[in-house]
């Protein structure tokens, strides 16, 4: 059973590279967090029943440490990364690089949501799952889940659209 | 006609409406261009962000992750730390607790099991009482465990009243003040709702059958672990760990140290005759 496990778990990778990467915004941290999350998953084994889907309950891994991780950094008084003003290339009118820029401006504008409403963007706009597994996540009603959506969504939209539209 | 809110042209952004609200809706939006709006910054929006984090899809995988999942080894079942307590326990056992402590321990680090140490300290608060929910005096497939397997063996049976199974591991043999033979063992009792495991200690009466004194139930070995467990079990303590204090038990019924492989070769050889012992 446990080959076939790290079989799963490989194959399960890229979705949890992106979640991560969606959760904290930073590649390398995202990787550290999937580490991190495969770690204990592993030498775990036993509390995970077969029955249930391995994909949840890496999630929900993920999502345990990187509020783990969020609270320690609040208790040390670091601030979140802020992603660097010259990471983001300016457009330069080729279609390419000007949906570049556009994706940056997503990535910085998901670092300014708070947490709560980022975290339901990544469940459901980048994971895909649906509206009642965020919420069996989360713990919260469905609506409270849509009301967070609704927001975070129009936030990116602002912006995106209010730094693309002003004078650069 | 009643204006769409922003919470049903979300849902209608993400599919999650049913077929007859979804076909509602579109009619609605037909007539109502401020809700087109609302609904392009939906859509837009989670495409944007989708967009943007989707890199993790189009590249290979770092190295460092696929050695991560294919080098982490599974913390120890309690059989490991039984099985190393017995093989390294011929020195005379010390006093409970301490014993206790220290044997955990330097299992842990017998093992390479390094976490021990950090979770140690919280079993006590994790542990959940003995429970005896298997106590029956008459159950012979335990007895038929405890009579014919070596500790550390696996004696596995198919469960025809519960149409189920049982995993049976005899942990450590000992001698009670009585001079019972006393086993003690790990079980996993599968039916098809639920699982459960277990550690137990059982007594062998005259009759050949195995009676157990004391169960209890690993909590943390739970049979499904519901999203608002996982929070807590950050402070789950390593497996094995939480039997510790079931050492105490142990402790107090075993008179000297646990009877070697050896002598507990020729004890199931022999159906348990006292005189097996040499020097008992």
């Amino acid at each position: 059973m446990e080959s076939a496990i790290r079989q799963q778990l490989i194959a399960l990778l890229p979705r949890l590279r992106r979640f991560a990467y969606g959760l904290t915004g930073n590649q390398d941290d995202a990787d550290d967090l999937v580490q991190a999350a495969c770690e204990k998953a592993l030498s775990r084994l036993h509390q995970w029943q077969p029955d249930t889907r391995l994909d949840s309950w890496m999630f929900r891994i993920i999502q345990t440490i990187h509020i783990d991780q969020l609270r320690a950094r609040k208790v040390r008084g670091e601030s979140v990364d802020p992603v660097e003003a010259d990471k983001i290339p300016s457009p330069n009118g080729a279609q390419a690089a000007e949906s570049q820029h556009t994706l940056e401006l997503v990535r910085r504008a998901m670092d300014q949501l708070p947490e709560d409403q980022r975290l339901v963007l990544v469940m459901i706009c980048i994971d895909g799952q649906s509206y009642q597994e965020a919420a069996t996540t989360l713990e919260v009603p469905v609506g409270t889940v849509m009301s967070r959506l609704a927001r975070a969504r129009r936030r990116v939209h602002e912006l995106v659209h209010g730094s693309k539209d002003s004078p650069t | 006609m009643t204006k769409l809110d922003d919470e049903t042209l979300l849902a209608f952004a993400d599919g999650e409406l049913d077929s007859q609200q979804m076909e509602l809706v579109a009619t609605q939006l037909t007539n109502d261009p401020e809700a087109r709006e609302t609904l392009r910054i939906f859509q837009e929006s989670a495409a944007l962000v989708k967009d943007a984090f989707d890199q993790p899809l189009h590249e290979p995988v770092p190295d460092r992750l696929l050695q991560t999942i294919n080098e982490t080894e599974p913390d120890a079942s309690v059989s490991d730390m039984r099985l190393a307590r017995q093989k390294a326990g011929t020195a005379k056992r010390q006093k409970p607790v301490f014993s206790t402590l220290a044997a955990a321990a330097s299992v842990a680090l017998v093992v390479g099991l390094a976490s021990g140490y950090a979770t140690f300290r919280v079993a006590a608060t994790a542990y959940d009482g003995y429970t005896s929910p298997l106590l029956m005096t008459n159950d012979g497939l335990l007895s038929q465990a405890l009579e014919t397997t070596a500790s550390g063996s696996l004696f596995d049976v198919q469960d025809a009243a519960t149409a189920g199974s049982r995993q049976i591991t005899p942990l450590l043999t000992f001698q009670d003040q009585n001079r019972r033979f006393c086993r003690e063992y790990e079980e996993t009792i599968t039916t098809q709702s639920i699982r459960r495991d277990l550690v137990g200690v059982a007594c062998r009466a005259g009759d050949g059958s195995w009676i157990p004194e004391t169960v209890m139930a690993r909590k943390l070995v739970a049979a499904t672990l519901p999203s608002e467990n996982i929070a807590a079990s950050v402070y789950v303590p390593a497996a094995g760990a939480d039997i510790a204090p079931f050492d105490l038990v142990i402790d107090a019924m075993m008179t000297d140290e646990p009877i070697s492989p050896t002598e507990e070769q020729q004890l199931l050889r022999e159906g348990w005759k006292v005189d097996s012992i040499p020097d008992a």
